[in-house]
Protein backbone atom coordinates (compact mmCIF):
# COMPACT_ATOMS: atom_id res chain seq x y z
CA UNK A 1 0.00 0.00 0.00
CA UNK A 2 1.91 3.03 -1.00
CA UNK A 3 -0.22 6.13 -1.64
CA UNK A 4 3.73 8.13 -2.11
CA UNK A 5 6.71 7.13 -1.98
CA UNK A 6 10.52 8.74 -0.92
CA UNK A 7 13.11 7.70 -2.31
CA UNK A 8 16.35 7.79 -0.23
CA UNK A 9 18.89 7.21 -3.06
CA UNK A 10 18.61 10.75 -3.82
CA UNK A 11 20.51 11.19 -0.85
CA UNK A 12 23.21 9.12 -2.26
CA UNK A 13 24.17 5.86 -1.99
CA UNK A 14 25.93 5.09 1.40
CA UNK A 15 23.85 6.89 3.93
CA UNK A 16 25.82 7.56 7.22
CA UNK A 17 26.40 11.31 8.36
CA UNK A 18 23.26 12.63 11.09
CA UNK A 19 23.63 15.97 8.67
CA UNK A 20 22.12 14.32 5.91
CA UNK A 21 19.83 12.62 7.72
CA UNK A 22 18.03 15.69 9.15
CA UNK A 23 18.06 17.15 5.48
CA UNK A 24 16.20 13.53 4.57
CA UNK A 25 13.95 13.87 7.73
CA UNK A 26 12.83 17.42 6.36
CA UNK A 27 11.93 15.84 3.37
CA UNK A 28 10.30 13.01 5.04
CA UNK A 29 7.84 15.31 7.40
CA UNK A 30 7.04 18.02 4.68
CA UNK A 31 5.77 15.20 2.34
CA UNK A 32 3.53 13.25 5.52
CA UNK A 33 2.45 17.09 5.95
CA UNK A 34 1.09 17.13 2.38
CA UNK A 35 -0.61 13.67 3.00
CA UNK A 36 -4.40 13.46 3.31
CA UNK A 37 -5.55 11.45 6.12
CA UNK A 38 -5.51 7.97 6.14
CA UNK A 39 -2.92 7.49 3.81
CA UNK A 40 1.08 6.24 4.11
CA UNK A 41 4.01 7.08 2.91
CA UNK A 42 6.66 4.55 1.71
CA UNK A 43 10.02 5.41 2.32
CA UNK A 44 11.92 3.43 -0.88
CA UNK A 45 15.81 2.01 0.31
CA UNK A 46 16.53 0.66 -3.23
CA UNK A 47 20.06 1.83 -4.82
CA UNK A 48 21.83 2.18 -1.44
CA UNK A 49 24.35 0.35 -0.76
CA UNK A 50 24.54 1.41 3.25
CA UNK A 51 21.85 2.93 5.68
CA UNK A 52 23.97 3.49 8.66
CA UNK A 53 22.73 4.23 12.63
CA UNK A 54 23.00 7.54 12.79
CA UNK A 55 21.02 8.32 9.53
CA UNK A 56 18.51 5.72 10.03
CA UNK A 57 17.91 7.52 13.73
CA UNK A 58 17.81 11.29 12.14
CA UNK A 59 15.79 10.60 8.91
CA UNK A 60 13.57 7.77 9.84
CA UNK A 61 13.92 7.13 13.69
CA UNK A 62 13.00 10.86 14.69
CA UNK A 63 10.20 11.50 12.04
CA UNK A 64 8.09 7.51 13.84
CA UNK A 65 8.62 9.03 17.08
CA UNK A 66 7.17 12.35 16.37
CA UNK A 67 4.73 10.33 14.85
CA UNK A 68 4.20 7.99 17.91
CA UNK A 69 4.07 11.24 19.89
CA UNK A 70 0.52 11.95 18.06
CA UNK A 71 1.71 14.77 15.36
CA UNK A 72 -0.16 14.14 12.00
CA UNK A 73 -2.73 12.26 12.82
CA UNK A 74 -3.97 9.57 10.49
CA UNK A 75 -0.44 9.61 8.29
CA UNK A 76 1.26 6.53 7.98
CA UNK A 77 5.10 5.39 7.19
CA UNK A 78 6.97 2.42 6.00
CA UNK A 79 9.75 1.70 4.69
CA UNK A 80 10.51 -0.69 1.69
CA UNK A 81 13.68 -2.50 1.13
CA UNK A 82 15.46 -4.81 -1.45
CA UNK A 83 17.22 -7.05 1.32
CA UNK A 84 17.28 -7.17 5.06
CA UNK A 85 20.73 -6.65 5.49
CA UNK A 86 20.04 -3.16 5.07
CA UNK A 87 17.33 -2.90 8.10
CA UNK A 88 19.59 -3.81 10.21
CA UNK A 89 20.68 -0.53 11.92
CA UNK A 90 17.19 0.73 11.64
CA UNK A 91 15.78 -1.60 13.60
CA UNK A 92 18.18 -1.52 16.17
CA UNK A 93 17.67 2.40 16.63
CA UNK A 94 13.84 2.18 16.37
CA UNK A 95 14.07 -0.82 19.05
CA UNK A 96 16.42 1.47 21.21
CA UNK A 97 13.51 4.51 21.47
CA UNK A 98 10.77 1.30 21.96
CA UNK A 99 9.04 1.82 18.52
CA UNK A 100 8.04 -0.43 15.96
CA UNK A 101 8.13 0.25 12.05
CA UNK A 102 6.30 -1.96 9.18
CA UNK A 103 9.23 -3.19 6.30
CA UNK A 104 8.44 -4.52 2.92
CA UNK A 105 10.88 -6.83 1.82
CA UNK A 106 10.83 -8.63 -1.52
CA UNK A 107 7.42 -10.14 -0.95
CA UNK A 108 6.98 -10.34 2.55
CA UNK A 109 6.65 -8.03 5.35
CA UNK A 110 8.22 -7.99 8.60
CA UNK A 111 8.53 -5.50 11.30
CA UNK A 112 11.22 -3.19 12.57
CA UNK A 113 12.21 -2.46 16.41
CA UNK A 114 10.28 -3.76 19.87
CA UNK A 115 7.19 -4.89 19.73
CA UNK A 116 5.83 -7.14 22.17
CA UNK A 117 5.01 -10.17 21.20
CA UNK A 118 0.81 -10.02 22.06
CA UNK A 119 0.67 -6.66 19.85
CA UNK A 120 2.89 -8.67 17.27
CA UNK A 121 0.65 -11.67 17.08
CA UNK A 122 -2.27 -8.98 17.23
CA UNK A 123 -1.00 -7.09 14.07
CA UNK A 124 -0.54 -10.38 12.35
CA UNK A 125 -4.06 -11.19 12.42
CA UNK A 126 -5.21 -7.94 11.62
CA UNK A 127 -2.93 -7.70 8.16
CA UNK A 128 -4.28 -11.57 7.52
CA UNK A 129 -7.88 -10.34 7.84
CA UNK A 130 -7.15 -7.15 6.81
CA UNK A 131 -9.53 -5.17 9.15
CA UNK A 132 -11.12 -6.20 12.30
CA UNK A 133 -13.28 -4.73 14.87
CA UNK A 134 -12.76 -5.51 18.89
CA UNK A 135 -14.95 -8.13 19.32
CA UNK A 136 -13.63 -10.05 16.21
CA UNK A 137 -10.53 -9.70 17.77
CA UNK A 138 -11.43 -10.84 20.90
CA UNK A 139 -13.18 -13.89 19.82
CA UNK A 140 -10.28 -14.76 17.28
CA UNK A 141 -7.57 -14.79 20.16
CA UNK A 142 -9.53 -15.41 23.24
CA UNK A 143 -9.45 -12.38 25.01
CA UNK A 144 -11.50 -9.82 26.46
CA UNK A 145 -12.83 -7.12 24.34
CA UNK A 146 -11.30 -4.77 26.47
CA UNK A 147 -8.24 -6.10 26.39
CA UNK A 148 -8.55 -5.94 22.44
CA UNK A 149 -9.61 -2.70 22.27
CA UNK A 150 -6.21 -1.78 24.40
CA UNK A 151 -4.13 -3.73 21.92
CA UNK A 152 -6.08 -1.88 18.84
CA UNK A 153 -5.43 1.60 20.54
CA UNK A 154 -1.83 0.83 21.35
CA UNK A 155 -0.88 -0.46 17.93
CA UNK A 156 -3.06 2.39 16.40
CA UNK A 157 -0.55 4.80 18.53
CA UNK A 158 2.56 3.49 17.08
CA UNK A 159 0.31 4.06 13.68
CA UNK A 160 1.08 0.29 12.34
CA UNK A 161 -3.26 -0.01 12.22
CA UNK A 162 -5.65 2.41 10.97
CA UNK A 163 -8.52 3.13 13.38
CA UNK A 164 -11.80 3.75 11.98
CA UNK A 165 -15.15 4.64 13.60
CA UNK A 166 -18.26 3.30 12.53
CA UNK A 167 -21.62 3.02 13.99
CA UNK A 168 -22.67 -0.38 16.05
CA UNK A 169 -25.97 -1.83 15.15
CA UNK A 170 -27.08 -1.68 18.63
CA UNK A 171 -26.30 1.99 18.39
CA UNK A 172 -22.76 4.14 19.40
CA UNK A 173 -19.65 4.03 17.82
CA UNK A 174 -16.97 1.44 17.08
CA UNK A 175 -13.70 1.58 15.59
CA UNK A 176 -12.37 -0.38 12.88
CA UNK A 177 -8.66 -1.24 13.08
CA UNK A 178 -7.89 -1.07 9.32
CA UNK A 179 -4.13 -2.77 8.04
CA UNK A 180 -1.99 -0.26 6.84
CA UNK A 181 -0.52 -2.96 4.13
CA UNK A 182 -2.10 -5.63 2.47
CA UNK A 183 -2.19 -8.86 3.30
CA UNK A 184 -1.04 -10.01 -0.40
CA UNK A 185 2.79 -8.96 1.45
CA UNK A 186 3.53 -12.48 3.53
CA UNK A 187 4.25 -11.68 7.08
CA UNK B 1 57.21 0.96 23.92
CA UNK B 2 58.21 3.22 21.43
CA UNK B 3 55.63 5.95 22.21
CA UNK B 4 57.06 5.80 26.06
CA UNK B 5 60.74 5.77 24.37
CA UNK B 6 59.01 8.75 22.45
CA UNK B 7 57.44 10.60 25.42
CA UNK B 8 60.42 10.88 27.23
CA UNK B 9 61.94 13.64 24.98
CA UNK B 10 58.89 15.11 24.29
CA UNK B 11 58.12 17.33 22.05
CA UNK B 12 61.85 16.63 20.58
CA UNK B 13 61.82 12.64 20.06
CA UNK B 14 63.78 10.39 18.18
CA UNK B 15 61.49 8.01 15.77
CA UNK B 16 63.81 5.23 15.05
CA UNK B 17 62.52 3.57 12.13
CA UNK B 18 65.50 2.49 10.66
CA UNK B 19 64.87 -1.58 11.09
CA UNK B 20 61.31 -1.38 10.56
CA UNK B 21 60.14 -4.12 7.88
CA UNK B 22 56.70 -2.39 7.40
CA UNK B 23 54.60 0.85 8.38
CA UNK B 24 51.44 -0.20 8.60
CA UNK B 25 48.40 2.30 8.36
CA UNK B 26 47.83 2.32 12.07
CA UNK B 27 51.44 3.32 12.32
CA UNK B 28 51.53 5.34 9.76
CA UNK B 29 48.53 7.46 11.05
CA UNK B 30 49.94 7.50 14.57
CA UNK B 31 53.12 9.07 13.76
CA UNK B 32 51.30 11.91 11.63
CA UNK B 33 49.31 12.68 14.85
CA UNK B 34 52.29 12.54 16.90
CA UNK B 35 53.92 14.89 14.31
CA UNK B 36 51.64 17.02 15.04
CA UNK B 37 51.11 16.92 18.35
CA UNK B 38 55.33 17.74 18.88
CA UNK B 39 54.74 20.60 16.55
CA UNK B 40 51.98 21.97 18.62
CA UNK B 41 54.27 21.72 21.68
CA UNK B 42 57.18 23.56 19.67
CA UNK B 43 59.01 20.42 18.71
CA UNK B 44 60.42 19.19 15.89
CA UNK B 45 60.88 15.16 15.66
CA UNK B 46 63.85 13.63 14.37
CA UNK B 47 62.83 10.66 12.21
CA UNK B 48 65.45 7.76 11.36
CA UNK B 49 64.30 6.77 7.88
CA UNK B 50 63.90 3.00 7.20
CA UNK B 51 66.91 1.11 6.30
CA UNK B 52 65.28 -1.07 3.64
CA UNK B 53 63.99 0.88 0.31
CA UNK B 54 60.60 -0.52 -0.07
CA UNK B 55 59.38 0.45 3.31
CA UNK B 56 61.03 3.39 2.64
CA UNK B 57 59.51 3.77 -0.85
CA UNK B 58 56.00 2.59 0.11
CA UNK B 59 56.15 5.53 3.38
CA UNK B 60 57.00 8.30 0.48
CA UNK B 61 54.28 7.03 -1.52
CA UNK B 62 51.60 7.63 1.25
CA UNK B 63 52.40 10.60 1.22
CA UNK B 64 53.42 10.86 5.04
CA UNK B 65 56.20 13.29 4.57
CA UNK B 66 53.90 15.84 2.51
CA UNK B 67 51.51 15.89 5.69
CA UNK B 68 54.60 16.30 7.98
CA UNK B 69 56.18 18.53 5.89
CA UNK B 70 58.49 20.97 7.94
CA UNK B 71 57.86 19.43 11.32
CA UNK B 72 60.20 16.51 11.12
CA UNK B 73 64.06 16.40 10.71
CA UNK B 74 65.26 13.48 8.60
CA UNK B 75 68.65 11.61 8.42
CA UNK B 76 68.95 11.48 5.43
CA UNK B 77 67.23 13.35 2.27
CA UNK B 78 63.64 12.11 1.54
CA UNK B 79 63.99 10.08 -1.84
CA UNK B 80 61.24 10.97 -4.78
CA UNK B 81 58.41 8.92 -4.65
CA UNK B 82 58.44 6.04 -7.66
CA UNK B 83 55.35 4.59 -9.47
CA UNK B 84 54.49 1.56 -7.79
CA UNK B 85 53.38 -1.88 -10.11
CA UNK B 86 50.44 -1.80 -7.35
CA UNK B 87 47.01 -0.43 -7.94
CA UNK B 88 46.83 1.84 -5.61
CA UNK B 89 46.24 0.12 -2.70
CA UNK B 90 46.24 2.77 -0.18
CA UNK B 91 43.83 5.24 0.14
CA UNK B 92 45.88 8.13 0.85
CA UNK B 93 45.68 9.76 3.90
CA UNK B 94 42.31 11.96 4.82
CA UNK B 95 41.73 14.76 7.15
CA UNK B 96 38.62 14.32 9.07
CA UNK B 97 37.37 17.81 9.76
CA UNK B 98 33.80 18.75 9.47
CA UNK B 99 30.54 15.75 9.02
CA UNK B 100 29.53 17.66 5.62
CA UNK B 101 32.92 16.10 4.12
CA UNK B 102 32.65 12.82 4.95
CA UNK B 103 29.92 11.02 2.97
CA UNK B 104 31.96 12.28 -0.16
CA UNK B 105 35.30 10.52 1.58
CA UNK B 106 33.75 7.23 2.25
CA UNK B 107 32.20 7.13 -1.28
CA UNK B 108 35.77 7.87 -2.39
CA UNK B 109 37.12 5.11 -1.00
CA UNK B 110 34.64 2.66 -1.31
CA UNK B 111 33.97 3.21 -5.19
CA UNK B 112 37.17 2.22 -5.41
CA UNK B 113 37.40 -0.59 -3.59
CA UNK B 114 34.19 -1.40 -5.60
CA UNK B 115 35.76 -1.35 -8.61
CA UNK B 116 38.71 -3.72 -8.13
CA UNK B 117 35.97 -6.14 -5.60
CA UNK B 118 32.76 -5.89 -7.83
CA UNK B 119 31.65 -8.90 -5.81
CA UNK B 120 32.44 -7.11 -2.21
CA UNK B 121 29.09 -5.46 -2.01
CA UNK B 122 28.49 -6.84 0.89
CA UNK B 123 32.04 -6.15 2.67
CA UNK B 124 32.72 -2.72 1.26
CA UNK B 125 28.88 -1.80 2.80
CA UNK B 126 30.58 -3.05 6.63
CA UNK B 127 33.60 -0.93 5.54
CA UNK B 128 31.71 2.39 4.66
CA UNK B 129 29.52 2.11 7.38
CA UNK B 130 32.31 1.46 9.94
CA UNK B 131 34.01 4.02 8.28
CA UNK B 132 30.68 6.48 8.18
CA UNK B 133 30.47 6.50 12.07
CA UNK B 134 34.21 6.69 13.15
CA UNK B 135 34.68 9.76 10.92
CA UNK B 136 31.53 11.24 12.16
CA UNK B 137 32.54 10.63 15.91
CA UNK B 138 35.14 13.40 15.50
CA UNK B 139 33.27 16.06 14.72
CA UNK B 140 31.07 15.15 17.55
CA UNK B 141 32.84 13.57 20.10
CA UNK B 142 36.57 14.77 19.59
CA UNK B 143 35.81 18.20 21.19
CA UNK B 144 32.45 18.37 22.73
CA UNK B 145 32.97 20.98 24.95
CA UNK B 146 34.63 23.37 22.02
CA UNK B 147 37.67 23.63 23.82
CA UNK B 148 41.08 25.04 22.60
CA UNK B 149 42.57 22.01 21.17
CA UNK B 150 42.37 20.36 17.71
CA UNK B 151 41.59 16.75 17.53
CA UNK B 152 43.25 16.37 14.09
CA UNK B 153 40.88 13.72 12.69
CA UNK B 154 42.60 11.23 10.50
CA UNK B 155 41.26 8.44 8.44
CA UNK B 156 43.14 5.57 5.54
CA UNK B 157 42.53 2.38 4.30
CA UNK B 158 45.39 0.00 3.25
CA UNK B 159 44.34 -3.22 1.06
CA UNK B 160 46.97 -6.39 1.85
CA UNK B 161 47.28 -9.71 0.10
CA UNK B 162 44.93 -11.02 3.06
CA UNK B 163 42.99 -7.93 4.65
CA UNK B 164 41.54 -4.91 3.75
CA UNK B 165 42.93 -2.65 7.05
CA UNK B 166 40.76 1.06 8.05
CA UNK B 167 42.52 2.66 10.59
CA UNK B 168 40.05 6.25 11.46
CA UNK B 169 42.25 8.76 14.55
CA UNK B 170 41.85 11.78 16.51
CA UNK B 171 43.92 13.39 19.66
CA UNK B 172 41.28 14.55 21.29
CA UNK B 173 39.93 14.64 24.31
CA UNK B 174 39.46 10.52 24.19
CA UNK B 175 36.27 8.81 25.42
CA UNK B 176 36.92 8.87 28.99
CA UNK B 177 36.27 13.05 29.12
CA UNK B 178 33.19 12.62 26.20
CA UNK B 179 31.68 9.89 27.96
CA UNK B 180 32.13 12.15 31.53
CA UNK B 181 29.69 14.22 30.30
CA UNK B 182 26.51 11.52 31.05
CA UNK B 183 26.67 11.95 35.00
CA UNK B 184 25.69 8.10 34.63
CA UNK B 185 29.30 7.39 33.58
CA UNK B 186 31.44 9.78 35.43
CA UNK B 187 34.03 8.75 37.77
CA UNK B 188 35.26 5.79 35.44
CA UNK B 189 38.54 5.01 34.47
CA UNK B 190 39.59 4.34 30.85
CA UNK B 191 39.81 0.78 30.94
CA UNK B 192 36.00 0.56 32.41
CA UNK B 193 35.24 3.48 29.56
CA UNK B 194 36.17 1.15 27.14
CA UNK B 195 33.87 -1.38 28.34
CA UNK B 196 30.93 0.70 28.79
CA UNK B 197 31.67 2.07 25.16
CA UNK B 198 32.27 -1.45 23.51
CA UNK B 199 30.37 -3.79 25.14
CA UNK B 200 27.44 -1.95 26.58
CA UNK B 201 26.93 1.02 24.25
CA UNK B 202 27.49 3.28 26.48
CA UNK B 203 27.25 7.37 25.12
CA UNK B 204 27.67 10.61 26.67
CA UNK B 205 24.20 11.50 24.97
CA UNK B 206 21.02 10.40 27.50
CA UNK B 207 18.92 10.16 23.89
CA UNK B 208 18.20 6.26 23.77
CA UNK B 209 18.40 6.98 19.51
CA UNK B 210 22.33 8.61 20.41
CA UNK B 211 25.63 6.91 20.66
CA UNK B 212 26.11 3.08 20.90
CA UNK B 213 28.52 3.11 17.32
CA UNK B 214 31.47 1.45 18.14
CA UNK B 215 29.81 -1.42 20.29
CA UNK B 216 27.90 -1.97 16.39
CA UNK B 217 30.75 -1.84 14.89
CA UNK B 218 32.38 -4.09 17.41
CA UNK B 219 29.76 -6.45 16.78
CA UNK B 220 30.11 -5.80 12.85
CA UNK B 221 33.42 -7.15 12.71
CA UNK B 222 33.40 -10.08 14.98
CA UNK B 223 30.91 -10.96 13.02
CA UNK B 224 32.81 -10.58 9.48
CA UNK B 225 35.63 -12.66 11.21
CA UNK B 226 37.57 -9.29 11.69
CA UNK B 227 40.15 -7.46 14.23
CA UNK B 228 39.40 -4.36 15.99
CA UNK B 229 41.71 -2.46 17.88
CA UNK B 230 40.46 0.83 20.10
CA UNK B 231 42.92 2.42 22.31
CA UNK B 232 41.89 5.77 23.84
CA UNK B 233 43.89 7.35 27.04
CA UNK B 234 45.34 4.50 29.06
CA UNK B 235 43.97 1.98 27.79
CA UNK B 236 43.15 -0.32 24.69
CA UNK B 237 40.74 -2.90 23.85
CA UNK B 238 41.87 -5.52 21.44
CA UNK B 239 39.14 -7.92 19.45
CA UNK B 240 40.39 -10.85 17.25
CA UNK B 241 37.75 -14.01 16.56
CA UNK B 242 35.78 -14.38 19.76
CA UNK B 243 39.02 -13.14 21.65
CA UNK B 244 38.78 -10.07 23.77
CA UNK B 245 40.58 -8.61 25.59
CA UNK B 246 41.18 -4.66 27.60
CA UNK B 247 45.10 -3.47 29.02
CA UNK B 248 47.22 -0.98 29.80
CA UNK B 249 49.02 1.36 26.92
CA UNK B 250 51.15 4.44 27.73
CA UNK B 251 48.82 7.51 27.63
CA UNK B 252 48.01 9.03 24.60
CA UNK B 253 45.35 11.78 23.93
CA UNK B 254 42.22 11.31 21.45
CA UNK B 255 40.82 8.29 20.20
CA UNK B 256 42.29 5.52 17.88
CA UNK B 257 40.59 2.88 16.17
CA UNK B 258 41.79 0.43 13.70
CA UNK B 259 39.72 -2.54 11.83
CA UNK B 260 41.20 -5.33 9.72
CA UNK B 261 38.55 -7.54 7.86
CA UNK B 262 39.54 -10.46 5.66
CA UNK B 263 39.86 -9.68 2.35
CA UNK B 264 38.35 -13.02 1.13
CA UNK B 265 35.08 -11.38 2.21
CA UNK B 266 35.54 -8.72 -0.73
CA UNK B 267 35.61 -11.68 -3.74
Amino acid sequence: MADRLVRLAQFGKRLGTRGEGKKAQELLWQELRSLPEGQVLVVDLSGLEVLSGSFADEAIVSVVERLRGGNLPGRYLLVQAPHEELLEDLSERLARRGLALFALVGDGWRILGRLSGYLEETLHWIVQRGEATSPELAQALSISVKNASTRLTELQKLRLVELVPESRPVGGIQYRARAIISSKEKG
Amino acid sequence: MALREWERSFPRPLIDLSRCQLVDPFVLIFLVLYVRRCSEAGGRPRILLPERKDVLQWLVGTGFFEWVKEDVWTDRPIPPSLPTEEEAPFSGIVRVEDEEGIQGLVDDVCDRLAERFPLGEHSIGVLASAMLELCQNIPHHANPLDEDIDPYGLAAVQEYSDHIHLVVMDKGVGLQKSLSLNPRYRGLDDPEVLEAVLLRGASRFTDPGRGGALRRIREVVLANDGRLFVRSGQAGFWQAEVEMNIGEVHPFPGVQVSIQLPRALFG
